[in-house]
């Protein structure tokens, strides 16, 4: 009786240990599985979002290209057939006898010029078509030219590799993304040389604009970007991500800044 | 030394890597409470080794010739033990009002330790009564932690994250020897050899928590609140 006594109490003590060590199991169990499904549930709430943000981020490039295109046939069609309109009346009213009205005129003329000449690059610069038909070198030349014409700054372009063909998609947010860069450099850099440099390697693409300027803080112009939700090195960053294209900016306080775009080759279709 | 590798004291082994490892928390990474839990392992470790001490070397000497038993010992660790444990919840828990609870509950249960020890059950008896409320008590710390878990906005990777491991070692313990607890002393009086043979399910027990602390330390440093 004892015996078998003792045995009913060993095992009531084994088996409510077993039991209440299956709660403790089951409690974690449930807690881990239920973080589990928190987790999915929160990625895919986060690729969800980074889709729609694509999604929107591509809608706006979409409508940016197109009053760009709007606005280059514009300058093209109204404003230099005006500057033209302008040139030919002053042709018209230029006396023959040398003198100093007529010096004006000559002078005036030049300026129209001038003036139709700027515009048809300004038009060039901003017309997808153009940009697309002519490559993505050319462009950033012709935009490099335009900074020289300023005389401001000292311009130099290398190329290297072997070139291959970007898509069309990816030269027109490359440019547009050089174009913000020299807009930066134009407004904050109070630089006087400019570098740009293409690099066509077997394994990725790569271009760097290099500015001898005052340089920024990257990290805190990054987190001032992000709070203060301006366009601008964050804006860059995210349209560098649609073309798969990784961002470095290099830069310390009056030692310059080097902007570099790398695509690597395989996200190049 | 030999008598160290009867399987009986395998629990020394994670107990021992788990004070060491511990000791990590006191590296500038680690928030501040884990040293609370560091010093609570380390007591642990030196209760033991001078509760096994005892029992073969200091128990008898030229000054001194006591009982074997050292339950004292543990009777007496206890408390101070479990003060440093309530304290490493007291600050991992975010809730004011169950902060606040945590501890009046701790200052009741200390002192009803302190009753018991002196004054309800003998010193050569295991103090089971306090064991018994502390034990439950531990079992809710670690459910309202978890509990914090599942409440928590931000989702943290349990895995990786050490408090996962300190309440899962410490609700799988505190529940499992719940019941040997509760019957110790009646059965050490009535059958010795059973008492002694349930043990065993708690020198598992043992092994699987202290192991669970060993793994809270070897995990990443988590970030301090």
């Amino acid at each position: 009786m004892q015996t078998s006594f003792s045995e009913v109490i060993f095992l009531t003590i084994l088996i409510t240990t077993i039991l209440l060590v299956l709660f403790g199991c089951i409690v974690i169990s449930f807690v881990f599985h239920n973080q589990k499904k928190r987790y999915h549930h929160q990625w895919e709430i986060l690729e969800l979002q980074e889709a729609f943000n694509k999604t929107l981020l591509q809608s706006k490039l979409e409508i940016q290209e197109q009053t760009l295109d709007h606005i280059a046939k514009e300058l093209h069609a109204n404003i230099g057939h005006l500057a033209s309109l302008i040139n030919i009346n002053l042709s018209a009213l230029m006396p023959q006898e040398p003198g100093e009205i007529r010096d004006n005129v000559i002078e005036t003329k030049s300026l129209a010029r001038q003036l139709m000449s700027e515009l048809k690059a300004l038009s060039a610069s901003l017309n997808t078509d153009h940009i697309m038909h002519i490559g993505i070198i050319k462009a950033l030349k012709n935009e490099l030219n335009r900074l020289a014409r300023i005389k401001k700054y000292e311009i130099s372009f290398t190329q290297s590799g072997e070139e291959y063909r970007l898509p069309p998609e990816h030269q027109i947010i490359l440019f547009r993304l050089c174009q913000e860069v020299f807009n930066n450099i134009v407004k904050y850099a109070h630089a006087t040389k400019v570098t740009a440099s293409v690099n066509y390697l077997p394994a990725d693409f790569e271009l760097e604009i290099t500015d001898n300027g005052i340089g920024f803080d990257v990290e805190l112009a990054l987190n001032q970007s992000a709070e203060k939700a301006s366009t601008g090195l964050l804006n860059i960053k995210k349209r560098a991500k649609l073309i798969h294209a990784e961002t470095f900016f290099v830069s310390k306080p009056n030692a310059g800044t080097t902007v570099k775009l790398i695509i690597p080759r395989k996200n190049i279709i | 030394m030999h008598k160290l590798f009867r399987y009986d004291f395998i629990y020394l082994i994670p107990l021992l890597l788990s004070a060491i490892f511990s000791l990590r928390s006191f590296g500038l990474k680690w928030p501040k409470p884990y040293r609370i839990f560091s010093i609570y392992l380390i007591l642990t470790l030196c209760t033991e080794i001078f509760a096994i001490a005892w029992k073969w070397y200091l128990y008898k000497t030229v000054y001194w010739n006591y009982s074997k038993s050292n339950l004292w010992i543990y009777n007496s660790f206890h408390l101070p033990r479990i003060l440093l444990f309530i304290l490493f919840y007291y600050k991992m828990i975010d809730s004011i009002i169950i902060k606040r609870n945590i501890l009046i509950t701790g200052a009741v249960l200390l002192l009803f330790g302190i009753i018991d020890y002196l004054f309800i059950q003998p010193l050569h008896s295991m103090n089971n009564y306090t064991l018994i409320f502390t034990n439950i008590f531990c079992v809710i710390l670690a459910l309202l932690f978890f509990r914090q878990v599942l409440q928590e906005k931000k989702i943290i990777k349990l895995s990786g994250h050490p408090m996962t491991w300190i309440s899962l070692g410490t609700l799988l313990y505190y529940a499992g020897s719940l019941p040997h607890f509760i019957f110790f002393n009646y059965l050490f009086e009535n059958y010795k050899e059973l008492a002694l043979s349930l043990l065993n399910i708690h020198q598992a027990l043992n092994i699987i928590m202290y192991t669970s602390y060993l793994i809270a330390f070897l995990c990443k440093p988590p970030s301090a609140k």
